[in-house]
């Protein structure tokens, strides 16, 4: 199959014979064929050997970075292109394969007690990625540039003073006034996330630095609200794990391990072997750094909660003696620390991240660390994440399936095992979560032929039809026959569970002649019926006035509208939109083609935000029972302006979309609608900017040569997008204030009925609509900014109920 | 060719009939937002696969692949994300290539962007050329049920391992039957829906 000749040669058979099993290859590090031709460029090889090391765990590693840096140390005194392109390939890989931070570190020691400068040089780049990074905000990637410069102390390449000034620069940033939580947070969690590398080197050396740092930390940390945290967390109750706010959670743990001498048991550091070489190396100096200032378009990273699932007991799966490690001790953390990195480096190809996360295991089987638990629970940890995971849920699910297949004796019994656990907990978790675990969940069963053993959970279907358990198994069926055919995968299904199955997603169309015993043809069908004919007639021409002449004849079947004429108009746009479905439900590919063709005739007679309105509902009725293409066609008719984002929202308002409010679909909508319109407003400001950019562009130009029709022309463009700009502008704001006012009353109408019935207000519908409702509001924060002191005037005024406003509360400590 | 010891090209697919060079082609996938998906079960719908990839982000259409002469699909498609463009593509391709729908690996790869006309098989049956060969090849799947009760046998772990996986390998491509998926349930899904003609391109575009 493989039609080109592979590098490597190592692949290449596997290849050609397990193609279609083969996820694409990362192009880091496969760039050339070993030794094989001489067009590459030393400078390729370098790279890739750098980007390798340690790929294969701790075996060989110190005999390779000792070979690697040999290498290095002749090829560095060659070209100073080559020295170049050494030192930034270490700094790229320190960001991107963050899990080998103490390797990189090793192989900077041995360079530079070689060859004094080349530490030097290597700090001035990192020092400037670092206030780069810092200035563009790229917070995650200075949080690991910190890291390495704190490792480096270790590697005596750095200073160990030098370190601690950059802490207390840090540091200096929760003393700046009027400035988000977020913003000291994040640099409070920069030092914080890279003391575990250094703490005991410092402890030795700088001990009276470190008490005054840490005191410093103690005051910030107790002055610190995590108001927030209800918002963000997986789990509402803090029994059997409790879930503290990620940074509170390593401030106990790094106070934790001062008072155990700063031990950790986790970290390979690979420059311990390499003593007698670095340790009379000359260590440097960091030059200085200011912190960028404040501005009002910062933002930072928002804050998480930390999430656990299994207790000592569960860890049924593991060796005998395995123990996972206390949750508040560092160990735990930097485990789990290990996982995300590993995570984050190689989501991109699943092999490379599965067998980095089984050499991690490997490497931590000296310490009796089961490893499978904690990367399992870390990938659910990223997969829960609210209010949006790091990646699209998928990758931890392909992941999960990869892991599975890479260690088929562990990975599916800590799987269902875990799904076990989870589904026990189902009552106590956010909405938003089972949304995703349900998801996941199918998706999973539907890469291993929906095998599972359903009647283990059957005491579910004892209790209210609402409950937890069957609102769950419900998702689940109803993903799993949307992913495998509808038949198949109900075939499967025995009862008593197959009650649960979703109905057959057949389109309903309501005007059909076929007479029924129970059902009478409506009085439109006869018109349906013309205008179904007309609709398949293949002729183009008149056909759109041929079709409004047969709505016309609508009110003569249906009377009581002839005086009414708008419902009469709603009336013809709902016919309108049965009757094209109807002929177009075959695919969707069929349905978009309809719907492109009629979209003229939909715009003639859809003026009105009711008549818009009348098309959704008739969609809505036609597919109730598929969901998924009711959603693919709601899209489409967004995307072809039939309707707008504000009438969407008006449908989901509606009595009949309200009462299902606990199903995923509504919300499903209800983002993407959102997206559309941030969307919209994004590209109209970035056209608007590039447009203008052209314009002083031109302008210089116009100066020395004719360019005036040119800068008209840009001129007029300015005009029209400034226009769209504040269009979209004004629809993003009507949206969001409009979302707020209706749920904020929509809940309160429900808290209030409760309350005068005496009722519990916490049903499954209550509890999904606000968990729904608070995770928009915070997805969205970057767009709701600007409009907090409006919504604050206009939706969450003082008389809101205190337990709608409580999301309001939480949504702005999190900012 | 490819130059040895150049970058691979990103993309294990290839059309042979796009008539571009190499360059050229390359240059297309790099821009690209469309998929190539293969190794699909005939029984696979496109909703089944809306459902697959709008996990990595919104799709704007899929083209199911057709048999020219029959008009039903035959185990390929094209998808088009050109609203979130090449990153939710890329997406699709690090996350669901590899993985099941209907319980067979589909592959996903770039492709450089849907023409009208690509979506027709153009093996001579009127399926995907790889389907002829395995037409051809009848007398293969006698060999291979002799194989695998030959592998039931006790005397067939004496060879060695290298050479049994090679022997597995040589199946493997041809035993395919009709790529029909889940088999059993998907067939009489197919019966009961009539085996309807998906060809739209006669709709007015």
């Amino acid at each position: 199959m493989a039609h080109y000749k592979d590098g490597g040669g190592r692949d290449s058979r596997k290849r050609a014979r397990d193609d279609f099993d083969d996820a694409p290859r990362h192009k880091r590090g496969r760039y050339f064929d070993q030794g094989s031709s001489e067009s590459e460029s030393t400078e390729q090889k370098l790279e890739s050997l750098i980007t390798r090391v340690g790929e294969k765990g701790s075996k060989t590693l110190q005999s390779n970075l000792q070979a690697l840096a040999d290498v290095l140390h002749t090829e560095i005194g060659s070209s100073s292109s080559v020295k170049d392109k050494v030192l930034r390939t270490i700094c790229f890989c320190v960001t991107t394969l963050t899990e080998k931070i103490t390797i990189y570190s090793t192989l900077v020691a041995i360079l530079n007690a070689r060859q004094y400068n080349f530490g030097e040089e290597l700090l001035e780049v990192l020092m400037e990625d670092l206030r780069n990074a810092l200035a563009l905000q790229e917070m995650e990637k200075a949080r690991i540039l910190v890291r390495f410069l704190a490792d480096l102390v270790n590697a005596k390449v750095v200073a160990s003073s030098s370190i601690m000034t950059l802490f207390d620069t840090f540091i200096t940033v929760t003393y700046e006034p009027d400035i988000p939580h977020t913003r000291s947070d994040w640099y409070v969690y920069m030092i914080l996330s890279a003391l575990p590398w250094v703490g005991s080197e410092v402890n030795q050396r700088k001990k009276v630095e470190l008490e005054r740092l840490f005191t410093i930390l103690e005051t910030y940390m107790s002055k610190r609200s995590t108001a927030y945290l209800p918002a963000i967390q997986v789990w509402t109750t803090d029994q059997p794990h409790p879930q503290k706010d990620y940074l509170e959670m390593l401030w106990i743990q790094t106070k934790n391990m001062k008072d155990n001498e700063w031990k950790e048991h986790i970290l390979l550091r690979p420059y311990t072997h390499f003593d007698s070489e670095i340790g009379g190396a000359y260590s440097h100096t960091l030059p200085t750094l200011n912190v960028p200032n404040h501005t009002e378009e910062s933002l930072y990273p928002l804050p998480h909660s930390v999430f656990r699932v299994y207790e000592t007991s569960d860890l049924q799966y593991a060796p005998p003696g395995y123990i996972l490690p206390p949750f508040d001790s560092m160990d735990r953390y930097l485990a789990e620390e290990t996982v995300r990195c590993i995570v984050q480096s190689h989501h991109t190809n699943r092999k490379e991240c599965v067998s980095a996360l089984l050499v991690f295991g490997k490497g931590v089987d000296r310490i009796r660390l089961p490893a499978e638990y904690v990367i399992t629970e870390v990938l659910f940890e990223l997969l829960f994440k609210l209010p949006s995971p790091p990646q699209v849920p998928v990758c931890y699910g392909s992941l999960l399936i990869e892991l599975c297949k890479a260690d088929p004796a562990t990975f599916p019994q800590i799987l269902t095992q875990t799904t076990d656990l989870l589904y026990n907990r189902l009552d106590k978790m956010n909405t938003v979560c089972v949304g995703r675990f349900s998801q996941w969940f199918a998706y999973h069963l539907s890469n291993f032929k929906y095998q599972w053993d359903w009647s283990s959970w059957s005491n579910c279907l004892s209790g209210p039809p609402d409950g937890p358990g069957i609102q769950f198994i419900t998702r689940v069926f109803e993903k799993c026959a949307r992913l495998g055919c509808y038949d198949v995968f109900s075939e499967l299904i025995q009862p008593p569970f197959s009650t649960l199955l979703p109905p057959e997603p057949l389109p309903v169309f309501k005007y059909t002649l076929e007479e029924d015993e129970f059902v009478t043809p409506l009085p439109e069908c006869t018109v349906a019926t013309q205008l179904l004919e007309a609709i398949k007639e293949k002729k183009e021409k008149k056909t759109f006035e041929h079709l409004t002449s047969i709505l016309d004849t609508l009110s003569s079947v249906q009377p009581e509208l002839e005086n009414d004429r708008d419902k009469l108009c709603d009336a013809k746009v709902s016919l309108l939109t049965h009757c094209v479905l109807h002929v177009s439900s075959k695919t969707i590919s069929h349905s978009f083609m309809a719907l492109h063709k009629f979209r003229p005739l939909f715009l003639e007679l859809a003026k009105t935000d009711e008549t818009k309105l009348a098309v959704l509902k008739a969609l809505a009725e036609f597919y109730t029972n598929n969901p998924q293409v009711h959603a693919i066609i709601l899209d489409k008719l967004i995307r072809s302006q039939v309707v707008d984002a504000m009438v969407v929202v008006n449908w989901l308002f509606l009595p009949t979309t309200v009462q299902d409010f606990h199903k995923q679909y509504v919300w499903d909508i209800l983002e993407s609608t959102v997206q559309k319109t941030n969307a919209a407003y994004h590209s109209a400001t970035k056209e608007l900017a590039e447009t203008k950019d052209k314009l002083t562009k031109v302008s210089h130009l116009d100066e020395v040569a004719m360019g005036s029709e040119e800068r008209q022309e840009l001129e007029a463009k300015i005009d029209e997008l400034e226009d769209r700009v504040d269009e979209s502008e004004k629809m993003q704001k009507d949206v969001y204030l409009s979302l707020c006012q209706r749920f904020i009353s929509l809940l309160g109408d429900h808290l209030a009925r409760c309350d005068q019935q005496g009722s519990d207000y916490e049903s499954p519908w209550f509890q999904s609509t606000l968990d729904n409702f608070r995770q928009l509001l915070i997805k969205n924060y970057t767009q709701l900014g600007q409009y907090t002191t409006l919504l604050e005037s206009l939706a969450f005024t003082p008389n809101v109920d205190y337990r709608v406003l409580e999301i309001f509360q939480q949504f702005q400590a999190v900012l | 060719m490819v130059e040895r010891g150049g970058r691979k090209p990103k993309s294990q697919y290839r059309d042979h009939k796009a008539g571009l060079s190499t360059e050229e082609y390359e240059g297309k996938l790099r821009s690209s937002s469309t998929l190539y998906v293969g190794n699909m079960s005939f029984f696979s719908s496109e909703e089944q696969v809306y459902e697959l990839f709008s996990m990595c982000g919104e799709v704007k259409r899929i083209i199911m692949g057709l048999d020219r002469i029959k008009k039903t699909p035959c185990g390929f498609c094209f998808i088009d994300n050109r609203y979130y463009s090449h990153d939710s593509a890329a997406k699709g391709i690090a996350y669901i290539s590899g993985t099941k729908l209907d319980n067979r690996i589909i592959r996903a790869d770039w492709d450089m962007g849907f023409i009208e006309g690509r979506q027709y098989g153009r093996g001579r049956s009127g399926g995907q050329v790889r389907d002829d060969y395995r037409q051809g090849c009848i007398i293969k799947h006698w060999l291979f049920s002799a194989f695998i009760s030959a592998t039931l046998s006790p005397s067939f772990s004496t060879v060695p391992s290298f050479r049994r996986s090679f022997l597995f390998s040589f199946f493997r491509m041809d035993f395919d039957e009709d790529r029909g998926g889940l088999g059993g349930g998907a067939v009489k899904a197919m019966q009961r829906q009539g085996v309807a003609p998906m060809d739209t391109s006669s709709t007015v575009t």
